[in-house]
């Protein structure tokens, strides 16, 4: 059982899909617990066709294991759940790759895989689960409506799964203690502190914080990230960058917005194209804030009647893959968040609490 | 193909033709550059070693232009001063360890989380007479606290574009911190901080305080944003700067600008600078903004922050000081880190305070 | 002349760009900082660096030079006596050298007499008690009396009830102009620098505000009475922090008639402390835009028959209030609060 656990997570990195903690997880026992309880849950949800990433999240309710939260967490019981959940996922794409039989299945089921939440239980569910790796999504709304709380609790949600965060911030509303706060608030009340202390330090490590106030500055590190991909593939140790958080864009763009110049609106084109190619080139999901500017005749329609639009507007409208709109609830402590375009769903509701952001039927 | 790199060539190609753009070029290097079959930043160490000679022979630039360009490559830009980036564990010491400039109101302090944080921009704003220039005076005072009582130990820049800056009125609120201080220094009971505390308070009056704070008069916006170009320099020359207000941004935009689009281009230009300041000095920036009437649909007319809901978004912390029932509140409806929560403060001969519960009124 | 009016070419920055800015339509200072920074790349062709060396240098030539608050507390400790005493002592000596003070009251209040009893204060000679500087009275209502001043200035000065040849010179210290509207005054103003120069004017008082802005501006003209109003507040005060003079302006109240009036109007409210809350509906006129220029806003309320002063916005004296009566010899103040 151990060797064909090895030659299986061997065969999956040859394929492409960088795993850096199978060695460790395979060592450690795990994996083969892993492989080996999961075996049949894989092949039934293969079977049916169910999305890998509502997979993930539903294990654990199927199999009913004790201090697994939502989002995938093992912390409850202290067993490095994030190794656990690393070898889950191997052990699916291993899966998958066993039974796949042409190209388009490979994508299918690779792709199937790279859903991580955010943290927000409503936002996860507007997203389908979280955010797709190589997917890049923004988020626009008015002032203190939760754009940079849901930033921050995705970056501590990736970072806590194991996952690098490049965390670009224009505005100086990083806040490592907010992090800590959401990171406590993914793992449950009885959880064992010292573990919780160790996961925190390996969390707060893998988010690097930069400071950018002009639109080249963030072209520049955009280019040194699309760079760094190469670095990746010779480093196997080195954990994958998962996440890159621009809070906000609008600000550094907005600028560049004069009615005079064209060369504006190029740089705003380039600094689209960049991201979308960062966002493929290194399979990292890509979140970026957007503000809301008061608006003439082209107001924002929606449920309160503000006449705002987002700062950056008609021309950007097709760079992200998706939009999330956020509004305040007036007389209310509720924020309320929608799918711009695309499929039409229900909004959902949210609020932000002092560790976590939760969603109306929260538990 | 390689399949871990996931390489789309048409990306590829496409990022490279802008590369270009993303240096901060002058359009006619640029198009000399683009005509003389540059592409990119590869092309300038592939083509021209990097050498700005061959560069300017092979692309017809003159040696000045080359070196500017090849430098430009480089270092992105004003990203040539980018500190890089900072793990979010480093971000969290920090944020524990720096001290903050307090406003001497404990309740006030305790919903701004300790105080007025460095490396963001904290916004006041709020009818006339609500006491915003008292709040800014008290905080240029209060930055000058030694670092034996836990204080930032710094000098402070008031940009007055009102004329309300009152020497008087600061000497008044410097005399009540040094008295303040003395008789912490009395009662303490630890006597190593004793004696710390007795070394800080040497040479320690009201007169050298108001030697501390740095006033620029700005009578019109012009002189404002110039102001705000050379500050990086002036801190520069006078490192003990740790606290810049400027009192206020919205009294020149408000009157000085019929044109809204630029004067939001301008704002956010400001707003930029002011941020990099924060970020690269490490020093605490205070705004003051005036409110304006807004009349809703339903219900009375709101007292709302001015500038407009684009400028709404520059600010990192958001404190809207109003009247109560005859006492004075603040409000903080914006903050990365903490809850929307109000604090009850009162203004005395000494500067802004708590209120005292006991005594109806303290004025 | 005003440092965003500067042309650009007179200053120490690199000419070779001053000139192709200039070729673009950006002469002045102005026109330079007042935008967004790739547009200077645009306009004159230079990389980003240049551009920012460029405005660095610009800025450097305008920026006001920064003064320690300390030695502003060495040159700006001085006060103008208003004449009401009880008020005098609340403001810490008088109206601040300097900034902008502010009367707001009904009609038949008494802000005329409260302009009055502060011109007598002023311009009376230091051996009777004043200020010895000179006044300039700028009369939008045309309610100067020069007899009633002299009237109140020998209610003030005990030396002046016999001294006739005093009392005239007195008067003659107090220049009346008669300016049509806002910007007429502003432009007045300017051209006055010299005779407040040589009359060593120490107070200008504007009777009133509202007047002049309303004759100008009607109700529909909102915005720009606005910001004509915001460019006067600026003018006055540079004037009165470069000569050291007071300035005490005198303006109306309205009434605000529930939420109605609040939509028709942007920025009819938001006085506060002036009926803000009160049923009656009183407030500032002018707007807020005025309020947050004014440094010092003191109140005269009449309710029934009991008048009474209040300090509503100040930044160093408590909001007191204390009762009063207008005599023969001006704004008395009954008793002590």
């Amino acid at each position: 059982m151990g060797a064909d656990a090895t030659v299986t997570a061997s065969t999956a990195r040859d394929d492409g899909v960088v795993d850096v903690s199978a060695n460790r997880a395979i060592a450690d026992g795990t994996a083969d617990d892993a492989r080996g309880r999961t075996r049949v849950e894989i092949e039934r949800a293969l079977r049916w066709g169910v999305d890998m990433g509502d997979f993930l999240c539903g294990c654990e309710k199927e199999t009913g294991k004790g201090g697994w939260d939502k989002g995938c967490w093992g912390g409850g019981r202290g067993d490095g759940g994030g190794a656990r959940r690393r070898a889950l996922r191997e052990a699916c794409v291993a899966e998958t790759l066993a039974n796949a039989v042409n190209g388009t299945s490979i994508e299918r089921g690779l792709s199937m895989l790279e859903i991580l939440p955010t943290g927000c239980d409503a936002i996860d569910g507007l997203l389908g689960g979280g955010l797709r790796q190589g997917e890049v999504i923004e988020i626009v709304g008015p002032s203190a409506s939760g754009k940079t709380q849901v930033c921050l609790s995705a970056a501590a949600s990736f970072a806590a799964l194991g996952h690098r965060v490049v965390y670009v911030d224009t505005g100086g509303g990083f806040s490592a203690t907010r992090i800590k706060q959401f990171h406590r608030g993914f793992l449950t009340e009885d959880a064992d502190e010292g573990e919780v202390a160790r996961n925190l330090r390996q969390t707060l490590d893998l988010i690097a914080v930069h400071r950018c106030h002009d639109v080249f500055s963030l072209l520049h590190l955009l280019s040194q990230l699309a760079e760094e991909a190469s670095e990746d593939d010779n480093n196997p140790d080195r954990a994958t960058m998962g996440l890159l958080v621009i809070d906000s864009l609008s600000s550094l763009l907005s600028p560049l917005l004069t009615k005079a110049h064209h060369q504006g609106y190029t740089i705003m084109a380039t600094v689209a194209a960049t991201l979308r190619g960062l966002a493929t080139t290194r399979k990292t999901a890509a979140l970026y804030t957007n503000h809301t500017v008061s608006a003439g005749q082209d107001a924002l329609a929606d449920d309160h009647g503000s006449n705002l639009k987002p700062a950056l507007g008609a021309r950007w409208t097709s760079v992200p893959h998706r939009r999330i709109r956020f509004a305040k609830i007036p007389g209310t402590v509720w924020f309320s968040a929608s799918v711009a375009y695309g499929v039409t769903t229900k909004p959902a509701r949210y609020r932000i609490g002092s560790n976590n952001i939760h969603g109306e039927t929260e538990r | 193909m390689d399949p871990s790199s996931h390489r789309n060539p048409e990306t590829e190609w496409f990022q490279d033709s802008h590369a270009l753009v993303s240096l901060p070029l002058a359009p006619s290097v640029r198009s000399k550059l683009q005509i003389a079959g540059f592409r990119s930043t590869r092309d300038f160490i592939r083509i021209a070693k990097n050498s700005a000679s061959v560069l300017a022979r092979e692309s017809g630039l003159t040696l000045e232009e080359a070196n500017d360009a090849l430098k430009a490559a480089r270092h992105g830009g004003e990203g040539a001063a980018l500190k890089g980036a900072r793990s979010a564990a480093e971000v969290l010491e920090d944020e524990r360890r720096r001290p903050r400039t307090v406003t001497c109101c404990e309740a006030l302090d305790d919903v701004l989380g300790g105080g007025i944080g460095s490396g963001e921009i904290t916004e006041f704003c709020g009818c006339p007479g609500v006491g915003k220039t008292q709040m800014c005076t008290q905080v240029c005072v209060s930055a000058s606290t030694p670092e034996a009582f836990g204080g930032t130990d710094g000098e402070a820049v008031y940009v007055d574009t009102e004329g309300s800056f009152m020497a008087e009125r600061a000497m008044d609120v410097a005399s009540a911190l040094v008295e303040h201080l003395r008789r912490m220094e009395a009662c303490e009971s630890d006597s190593e901080r004793r004696t710390e505390m007795k070394a800080a308070l040497e040479g320690y009056t009201a007169e050298k305080i108001l030697s501390g704070i740095h006033l620029f008069r700005c009578h019109e916006v012009t002189e404002l944003l110039a102001v705000l170009e050379t500050l990086g320099e002036f801190i520069a020359e006078h490192p003990r700067v740790r606290l810049v207000v400027i009192d206020s941004v919205a009294f020149h935009f408000r009157q000085d600008f019929q044109d809204m689009a630029l004067r939001t281009t301008i704002l956010s230009k400001m707003t930029n600078r002011l941020m990099s300041i924060a970020t690269s000095r490490d020093v605490a920036v205070v705004t003051v903004n005036q409110v304006t009437v807004k009349p809703q649909q339903d219900g009375p007319a709101r007292l709302v922050p001015a500038l407009g809901e684009s400028y709404a978004h520059a600010c990192t912390t958001r404190v809207i000081l109003s009247w109560e029932n005859d006492e004075r509140v603040a409000f903080v409806t914006k903050s990365p880190r903490l809850p929307q929560a109000k604090a009850k403060y009162t203004i005395t001969a000494g500067g802004i305070r708590d209120v005292r519960r006991r005594r109806p009124r303290d004025e | 002349m005003s440092a965003a009016k500067l042309p650009l070419d007179r200053l120490r920055v690199d000419l070779d760009l001053a000139a192709k800015l200039e070729s673009r339509g950006c002469r002045t200072v102005e026109d330079a900082l007042h935008r967004a920074p790739l547009d200077v790349v645009e306009l004159a062709d230079c990389s980003h660096a240049r551009a920012r060396e460029f405005l660095l240098d610009v800025a450097r030539a305008v920026a006001p030079t920064p003064t320690t608050a300390r030695n502003v507390l060495e040159r700006t400790s001085l006060r103008l006596r208003t004449g009401v005493a009880t008020l005098d002592d609340a403001l810490g000596g008088g109206m601040r050298v300097g900034s902008l003070t502010e009367i707001v009251g009904k009609a038949g209040a008494g802000k005329t007499q409260l302009c009055l009893g502060a011109c007598a204060c002023a311009a009376a000679s230091a051996s009777d008690g004043g200020a010895d500087g000179g006044v300039i009275y700028i009369d939008a209502e045309r309610k100067f009396s020069g007899e009633r001043l002299i009237e109140i200035a020998r209610g003030k000065f005990a030396t002046l009830r016999a001294d006739e040849t005093a009392a005239r010179a007195l008067a003659r210290r107090v220049q009346v102009i008669t300016p049509m509207s806002l910007s007429d005054l502003v432009k007045r103003l300017d051209a006055l620098e010299e005779a407040i120069i040589d009359h060593k004017v120490r107070l200008v008082i504007i009777d009133s505000v509202a007047h002049l802005a309303r004759g100008e501006f009607g109700r529909e003209r909102v915005v720009q009475r606005q910001s004509a109003l915001g460019a006067a507040a600026a003018t006055l005060k540079r004037h009165a922090e470069k000569h050291g003079l007071a300035v005490l302006a005198v303006n109306q109240v309205t009434t605000r008639i529930g939420s109605a009036a609040r939509h028709a109007s942007d920025e009819t409210g938001a006085g506060e402390g002036v009926g803000a809350e009160e049923s009656s509906g009183i407030t500032a006129a002018l707007g807020t835009k005025w309020a947050h220029c004014v440094n010092t806003r003191i109140a005269l309320e009449v309710r029934d028959d009991r008048r009474s002063i209040k300090i509503v916005k100040s930044p160093i004296a408590p909001l007191t209030s204390f009762d009063y009566t207008i005599g023969a010899h001006g704004i008395e103040c009954a008793t002590k609060p």
